[in-house]
């Protein structure tokens, strides 16, 4: 179900009743089981998330390089500029952006944020009806996916 | 107090004793195309304001993923501000269209959280508060936990949830149960510049969430963004962040704009706004749509012509609402009239006026509907947002002077004849359509000649009048094959609308089943199984037939 965010969860007859909204409204489902690939858990109370970076991918990348960094995507043409933006929201992390960017006579194409978490161990938890395998504890998406597979 | 939630498609009620965590003089649900743009204004007025926006872009569809470059519209007010300085930032070089409603994804963006204080992004309106029926606040769902905002004033820019939510009625409006029609967008990088594009993805309406994520995987499955339409240098760059509606749920405001309201061209005590627009109805099953609408879409092909129109203040209040404006796609518009009136710049004015109407009412500290037009009226007129056009039917195109051209309708008999007897018949027809009983005994004349066009072309004409002296000739229409004749070349504002098809064939089945015409029944049944070689118009040719022999067997 796209388009839906989990709004409680709370255990209920050996299971988890599960509220959410979606463009329907409110809704309710009960599972028996959760397997969390959610960066902090469904459990978590600390919520604030942390942008490490954001990013902008350039068309015809042709500035120069300063204090922030530069990648060379794999296509003709592609360029990624990198941006620290711990603790910034959205809107202030594009604003520097943006800063940067017109600066340096930068063509912007698109926007994305890299958000950054660290865990001590891949399989955080596993109770009896609960996993937590936050995707953000491996190394990257292929080894996540690959895992997701195994875990099942 | 209470808390009235959406649940399961349900406005439920709960009770309310919770303390407000923010307040504000405007509340904006949905910082899409409308809302953004009534924010920005309300911002820039010096207006206390809130905005709430799923998403962590605001501008909505159109502007996040490109949509904003093929629009109609008549562009004024705030927004040619915002394009004026995107045209000035070089950042506006990497989009491919050069028409002045392009508006640069990025510098939009930019432009529009300059004024970043007071928008909460990936925030969730997830419920209303009320005091005795009053709408006093909203319930949001933001970093995981439930916030509650008190407002005195609110711009509805969320489909017409927080009207609904607030006790508005509302309506959808079509023969046939489906309205939301719906697409994906996404920009992608072609040749080193930006383009917009999109799927359609069919109704949404009365989905469960299941269906409904159905809907979006059949997306992700499909052009555009395939390898064989694209070079390993052209990639896509940003996916629309929420599903495109076309059109969404209508709220009931004190008026209602309707179909005849926009094809006569109708005026308003208290206008907000004009524009400019064709019946932009690009719905696969135009037989579910209403006998007008289609007189205008597919009889006289008015879908290629522009018109003006005005919306006035009432469309944008909710009955049995107070301190609420609903701007978008939610306003006030009937489902026929909203093939028009749904244009990026009309639905950008409605959130400036909005934003306008607040300031005013907030000030003199009257009502919304008690506020003094005359000083809201200049304000609009200031800002270019209130921008009186011509009255009249226009070529989409404008010319070389940046005007639009006024269509040159037939005035007499011999004007009339000339244009029916070519291809292009569609601005005779539409004269017929506006005043075509002058012309009856001409179309009379007309259908004695052995102009086999000119014959066709002016049984269509009467039919359109209702006028069953049609009939005979309608029928041996359809005896025949289709001709398929492609028109209109370089007639159209943007490129994939270049072509369409000529087909009296077309028009006659559905003017035969209007007629209720027991006679054509067994042709009908013939034409609605028939494999035609134009998988488009086969389609086509068979739902109209099989719409028409419904109306003659319902006889």
């Amino acid at each position: 179900m796209f388009d839906c965010k989990v709004t409680s969860v709370e255990k209920k007859d050996n299971g988890f009743l599960i509220e959410y909204f979606s463009q329907s409204g409110f809704n309710k489902i009960f599972a028996k089981e959760i397997v969390d690939t959610t960066s902090l858990g469904v459990f978590s109370q600390l919520r604030e998330y942390t942008n490490k970076h954001y990013i902008a991918a350039l068309d015809g990348f042709c500035g120069k390089t300063g204090d922030f960094e530069i990648m060379k995507g794999h296509l003709k043409n592609e360029y990624f500029l990198k941006i620290s933006a711990e603790n910034l929201d959205y809107i202030s992390a594009r604003k520097r952006l943006l800063e940067i960017s017109e600066k340096n006579n930068f063509v912007i194409a698109s926007f994305a944020s890299e958000f950054s978490f660290s865990y001590n161990e891949k399989f955080l938890k596993k109770d009896n009806n609960y996993s937590f395998v936050p995707s953000a504890s491996f190394a990257n998406f292929a080894e996540a996916f690959k895992a997701g597979g195994e875990w099942q | 107090m209470k808390l009235n939630r959406l649940c399961e498609n349900k406005t439920v009620s709960f009770e309310f004793n919770k303390p407000f965590d923010f307040s504000t003089t405007l509340l904006v649900a949905g910082m899409g195309t409308a809302g953004a743009l009534c924010f920005y204004t309300a911002k820039k007025i010096g207006l206390d304001v809130i905005g709430i926006e799923k998403s962590n872009f605001v501008g909505g569809t159109s502007v996040n993923a490109c949509v904003q470059s093929y629009y109609y519209g008549d562009l004024s007010g705030e927004l040619v501000n915002i394009n004026n300085n995107a045209k000035t930032k070089n950042i506006s070089q990497a989009f491919s269209h050069k028409n002045e409603i392009a508006v640069s994804l990025n510098q939009k963006t930019v432009a529009l959280e300059k004024w970043g204080e007071g928008i909460m992004l990936e925030s969730l309106l997830t419920g209303a508060v009320l005091d005795e029926n009053r709408l006093i606040g909203v319930e949001v769902f933001y970093k995981n936990k439930f916030l509650y905002i008190k407002a005195k004033y609110f711009a509805d820019n969320l489909d017409g949830l927080l009207s609904r939510l607030a006790g508005a009625e509302f309506f959808v409006g079509r023969a046939d149960k489906n309205t939301m029609n719906c697409s994906k967008t996404i920009s992608y990088l072609k040749d080193g510049k930006i383009n917009g594009e999109w799927n359609a993805l069919g109704f949404l309406d009365g989905l469960n969430d299941f269906e409904y994520s159905e809907k979006l995987l059949s997306n992700e499955i499909k052009p555009p963004i395939l390898l064989e339409k694209y070079s390993e240098n052209d990639r896509a760059v940003f996916e629309g962040t929420q599903i495109g509606k076309r059109e969404g749920i209508r709220i009931k405001t004190d008026y209602v704009i309707s179909f005849d309201d926009l094809v006569n061209f109708k005026t308003y005590e208290k206008p907000l706004f004009y524009g400019f627009s064709a019946f932009d109805n690009v719905n696969q099953d135009l037989e579910n749509e209403s006998d007008n609408l289609v007189d205008w879409i597919v009889i006289t092909y008015m879908r290629h012509s522009g018109f003006t129109f005005c919306v006035p203040l009432e469309s944008l209040l909710p009955k049995r609402t107070e301190n609420l404006l609903v701007i978008g796609k939610s306003l006030g518009v009937t489902h026929s009239a909203s093939s028009a009136i749904r244009m990026k710049a009309e639905m950008e004015k409605s959130g400036e006026a909005a934003a306008n109407i607040v300031k005013i009412a907030d000030e003199s500290g009257c009502g919304l509907r008690k506020i003094d037009y005359d000083i809201l009226k200049q304000r609009l007129i200031k800002s270019g947002c209130l921008n009186p056009l011509e009255k009249g039917f226009f070529k989409l195109r404008k010319d070389e002077n940046g005007n639009y051209k006024k269509i040159n309708l037939p005035k007499n008999a011999d004007e009339l004849k000339q244009i029916l007897s070519s291809k292009t018949p569609h601005y005779a027809l539409l004269e017929i359509k506006l005043d075509g009983e002058k012309f009856k005994n001409d179309l009379y004349e007309f259908l004695k000649s052995d102009n086999k066009i000119l014959k066709e072309n002016s049984a269509v004409a009467l039919a359109l009048l209702g006028d069953k002296k049609a009939l005979p000739y309608l029928r041996e229409i359809i005896k025949g094959e289709p001709e398929i004749v492609e028109i209109f070349n370089g007639a159209h504002y943007y490129g994939w609308l270049e072509k369409d098809i000529y087909s009296n064939f077309q028009k006659a089945i559905i003017l035969l089943g209007r007629f209720e015409d027991k006679e054509s029944q067994n042709r009908l049944e013939q034409i609605a199984k028939t494999n035609y070689s134009d998988e488009f118009f086969c389609l086509r040719l068979n739902q109209y037939a099989k719409s028409a022999l419904k109306r003659i067997k319902l006889q």
